[in-house]
């Protein structure tokens, strides 16, 4: 299935998610990705127990998304992926619900720039979805929730120091490259920083830009 | 013990936009909410469920569940043995921040 794979993408990109699984009231679970750990018959019981709550919910708020389930040791993390599929990651309490939100709507996005209607879209249009795909992870990655949002505003400020207006372009494309190669993360941030210092011809301003950047880390 | 007055501290604070606390028979003990009795079913059967869970994930009990939504004023439902505990938060507030603040707020009263 599509879903299959995006799901392992998401388990292996993060290593504080240790598995997750998918299910459709119509088909039960149909992914079951926790390694054996938590059986069919469990996930099922879970995926209906779950659902029936943002269900519920869902009469008296109309604006319900997902749903968290916080235990001692770990956190149960579901979300509507379409119409009546759902996407379901068990991950330690460490991991925030910004990063994890985050990483399954960027996978969700690469779905929609890599489904099969693209290839025979006129280009026009497929340059208009990418432009939108893009914008959606830069307000997911700048979102109040995300721990990316201070080092990157600090980046991009500390940029535009140094190569004036365009530093908006460059840092987007940077970005926008950096995250389509890796799964945005403090950790992948030295990646991010080394190809934005390369925009920067001068290299006093270079080694300018990158001391003061490990300095506003220190800090 | 805790009366329901004590309860009525939730609504005091920070990031708590309305809270209803509710019997596991449906009673509304206490609430700043003006549609509490709309919700609370939703509240007991959410919590029931949630308890229910331990069957699922080898006898795991779970702290809180929080239904996420658009406008970041997500709903927060703890277990208080034969009560449940509804929390609708602020959207600015942060989730955690705000559960580790009710389950201390909860122990104080214990």
């Amino acid at each position: 299935m599509e879903y299959d794979s995006k799901l392992a993408d998401i388990i292996a990109s993060l290593p504080e998610v240790t598995g997750g699984f998918l299910y459709a009231p119509d088909r039960g679970i149909y992914s079951n990705q926790t390694g054996g750990v938590v059986q069919d018959e469990s996930l099922q019981q879970i995926s209906l127990k779950l659902t029936k709550i943002v269900s519920m919910m869902s009469v008296h708020f109309h604006d319900t998304g997902g749903i968290r389930v916080c235990f001692r040791d770990m956190i149960l993390f579901g979300t509507m992926i379409q119409e009546g599929h759902w996407l379901f990651l068990l991950h330690q309490p460490s991991l925030s619900p910004g990063m994890i939100k985050m990483t399954v709507q960027m996978a969700l996005n690469i779905h929609t720039e890599e489904s099969p209607e693209a290839d025979f879209s006129a280009e026009p249009q497929e340059a208009t979805e990418n432009l939108q795909t893009n914008d959606n992870i830069m307000a997911i990655l700048l979102s109040e929730e995300s721990e990316l949002r201070l080092p990157l505003e600090n980046i991009h400020s500390q940029l535009a120091h140094y190569i004036g207006p365009v530093a908006e372009l460059v840092f987007n494309d940077s970005v926008e490259i950096w995250a389509s190669n890796n799964t945005p993360s403090l950790e992948n941030l030295p990646e991010l920083i080394s190809m934005i210092q390369g925009e920067i011809d001068d290299e006093d301003d270079r080694n300018e830009f990158l001391n003061s950047l490990q300095s506003k880390k220190e800090e | 013990m805790a009366t329901a007055k004590d309860f009525s501290r939730l609504g005091d604070i920070e990031g708590v936009s309305k809270y209803i606390l509710v019997r596991n028979d449906g009673y509304v003990v206490s609430e700043n909410y003006e549609e509490a009795v709309a919700l609370s079913s939703a509240i007991v059967t959410s919590g029931k469920l949630c308890d229910s869970l331990s069957d699922d994930l080898e006898g795991r009990r779970y702290i809180y569940c929080c239904v996420e939504r658009a406008s970041g004023d997500n709903i927060l439902v703890f277990s208080l043995g034969r009560y449940y505990l509804g929390i609708i938060k602020h959207s600015e507030s942060d989730p955690q921040q705000l559960s580790d603040t009710i389950i201390g707020f909860l122990k104080g009263l214990a």
